[in-house]
């Protein structure tokens, strides 16, 4: 993946560029806004990640710039600007998701594997399927090999939204955003608890485990090798 | 001794506000003055003036008809006889012959043409301008009939003097009192620069002046001392907070050095390391857990947020927010028994909302009894809005603790051994507060009821 990196505080710079690299991700940096905005302009990267306070430039001016200019690439801004209301400013601008410093290095590469790989939106996909398990959008019902589960309102957008991320990984925050409209760390197991009842309603006997536990980094569903 | 004006510029009574005022004001008075002195010179002089003609007019013409009955001889006789009743001296005759001999009268000179004529009379102690009629007389002769003007300059002496000191003494009077009342003005300005002086060097709590008159300057006053007391409150919570961080954050930064300290002393081997390492990301954690906390309470109480409120479904997040917390009251096997009509709206922060309920529901879960039972119930007024309760049988919070707790960084005694910031019912107030709401902490017998009456919507 190709990624463009915003940020105009070296150390942080350093260690995002540094972390996506491991992760096997290509990386341009630029350190302020006027070079990110020229850099991504030509709309090569998959994603982007923006500081929300740059020189030259400010981030919500940049996405704004992009976006105005017709460019699509995903983007993320990545700030101490974590407050309640600029994570709506951020999103109204343009950009794709938000993420507030301080952040684990874990979350912010979930994050953007999500938006890379984030399907375009299309209202046709109306049944999910990984495997012999299928949802039905349109009935909300679920299946596995054929077999009627029932799942609360709840389990059932969970699952919908991990269908929906097939193969990538899903972080607890961003599970409690989407599936709970969270926007902070209550601080309990209910990503857990709900995880671990929705792993008993779907397992059977004898078949593979869908959802896994992805160690200091969240969850992931995906079909069996 | 009041602190010196740090602006340099002393208080001068000729430059103040009020003593200007009053000079404009004075200025107008005068030129109102000398207005209605002009209209009243006119009408008093002119009137005098016609006055003087109509006797002049009256007299020629009796003495004209005079003439004509009983000839020059019989006219003569009565100028002799009106002069000898002239006891004031003003009036002047002339009856003159066709040769231009003079048969009666005391002016000498003749005039040339009959018709208006000022005359200047002088000689025997006499000096003074008339204002005569010149007739000519039917079968020759001329007639001159005068009357002294020093009556009516008199008059215009009169008015002008009077004019001078009635000028004067508004002058006078005008700049006393613009004086006098630009000093009382300037004191009490020189008085409040002085307060807010001593309030600007440091002393916070002096108050300015206020009188019980209630005039515009009491006002004003007053106004000044509302506000400072509002930045002072405001400097008060912002020293509690710098102070309470700086006292929270003692304890888990030293934690974390401590820690530090022995894994550099003891620790071998990559496991040590790991333990202490993620140890260490812990304490971090929680110290910004506290700075995430407090900047939220900062964002509730500064009421920026207002500006964005909308209308949002209660029920839901009520729903949600006990739904989040049933993990943790079923470890310590509570029973939360939830009433939540769907579809309850109110106008707010959906996001502020959400965590303050999670702060309250929080509270309830770790404070409740083990075992024990949480209430949650909203319920929608008849008279609109809603009411929300959520009661714990824990062991409550006395009476006289219950403002306080609701400060920042304030735990009981009984709530030190269990995890948390200080900070949960501190954030309830602030986003009640930005809300409107009226939140209560009261006794659910055993237990604590938190009740937030919430306004209705008025979108």
């Amino acid at each position: 993946m190709k990624i463009l990196v915003v940020e105009d505080d070296a150390e942080t710079a350093d260690y995002v560029a540094r972390g996506l690299t491991e992760a096997g991700h290509t990386v341009d940096r630029a350190a302020d806004g006027r070079e990110g905005l020229f850099l991504a302009s030509d709309g090569t990267y998959d994603v982007l990640v923006v500081d929300r306070m740059l020189p030259k430039l400010d981030g919500l001016g940049l996405v704004r710039a992009l976006r105005a200019a017709g460019v699509r690439t995903p983007a993320l801004f990545l700030t101490a600007r974590a407050g309640v209301g600029d994570r709506v400013e951020g999103l109204e601008a343009g950009a794709d998701d938000y993420l507030g410093k301080p952040f684990a290095f874990a979350e912010l590469l979930a994050r953007l594997n999500a938006l890379a790989r984030r399907p375009p939106m299309s209202a046709e996909v109306t049944v999910l399927r990984v495997a012999d398990l299928e949802m039905d959008l349109l009935k909300r019902s679920v299946t596995r090999a054929g077999q009627r589960i029932e799942l609360q309102p709840r389990e059932f957008r969970l699952l919908e939204y991990l269908m929906r991320r097939t193969g990538q990984v899903v972080t607890r925050t961003m599970l409690l955003e989407a599936v709970w409209d969270f926007h902070f760390d209550p601080k309990t197991s209910v990503v857990e608890t709900h995880i671990s009842r929705l792993r008993a309603k779907l397992d059977r006997e004898g078949a593979p485990p869908l959802i896994h536990t992805m160690r200091g980094a969240g969850y992931c569903l995906r079909a069996p090798d | 001794m009041p602190p010196t004006d740090p602006a340099g510029d002393r208080p001068r009574w000729w430059g103040s506000t009020a003593f200007r005022i009053t000079l404009l004001h004075l200025v107008l008075t005068l030129l109102g003055t000398l207005a209605l002195s002009g209209v009243a010179w006119w009408a008093t002089t002119g009137f005098a003036l016609r006055q003087l003609a109509q006797e002049v007019e009256r007299d020629s013409a009796v003495l004209v008809q005079a003439v004509r009955l009983g000839g020059p001889a019989s006219v003569a006789l009565s100028i002799e006889a009106r002069m000898a009743a002239d006891r004031s001296g003003t009036q002047y005759f002339l009856l003159a012959a066709p040769d231009g001999r003079r048969l009666a009268g005391n002016l000498a000179t003749t005039p040339q043409a009959p018709g208006w004529e000022r005359l200047q009379v002088s000689g025997a102690g006499v000096d003074t301008a008339l204002l005569a009629l010149g007739t000519a007389l039917p079968g020759g002769g001329f007639l001159v009939v005068g009357r002294d003007l020093a009556p009516v300059r008199q008059l215009e002496g009169f008015l002008l003097s009077a004019a001078g000191w009635v000028g004067g003494t508004a002058l006078l009077l005008g700049l006393g009192g613009g004086l006098l009342i630009g000093r009382g003005v300037t004191r009490r300005a020189s008085a409040m620069a002085a307060a807010l002086a001593r309030v600007e060097a440091g002393e916070i709590g002096h108050r300015l002046p206020v009188r019980h008159g209630g005039d515009e300057f009491d006002r004003l006053a007053r106004r000044i001392n509302t506000t400072l007391d509002r930045v002072q409150g405001l400097m008060q919570a912002l020293r509690q907070v710098t102070d309470d961080i700086a006292h929270d954050l003692r304890t888990p930064l030293s934690r974390l050095r401590q820690r530090l300290e022995s894994a550099l002393r003891t620790a071998e081997g990559d496991a040590a390391w790991r333990a202490t390492t993620e140890g260490a990301i812990h304490d971090a954690e929680q110290m910004l857990d506290v700075f995430a906390a407090l900047l939220r309470i900062a964002q509730a109480e500064s009421g920026a947020r207002r500006a964005a409120f909308v209308p949002f479904d209660l029920s839901a997040v009520v729903e949600a927010v006990t739904e989040v917390h049933a993990p943790s009251a079923e470890a310590r096997r509570q029973t939360l028994q939830v009433n939540v009509p769907p579809g309850l709206s109110i106008l707010g922060d959906r996001d502020l909302v959400t965590q303050m309920l999670s702060n309250i529901l929080d509270n309830a879960v770790k404070h409740g009894r083990s075992g024990g039972r949480i209430d949650v119930q909203l319920t929608a007024r008849p008279a609109g809005g809603v009411v929300l309760t959520v009661a714990d049988d824990g062991p409550g919070i006395p009476a006289e603790a219950r403002e306080a707790v609701l400060r920042r960084f304030h735990r009981l005694d009984a709530a030190r051994a269990t995890p948390g910031t200080g900070l949960g019912l501190a954030l309830v107030k602030a986003v009640a507060d930005l809300h409107g709401m009226a939140l209560t902490l009261g006794e659910a017998g055993p237990g604590l009821r938190v009740t937030l009456e919430m306004p209705a919507v008025t979108a």
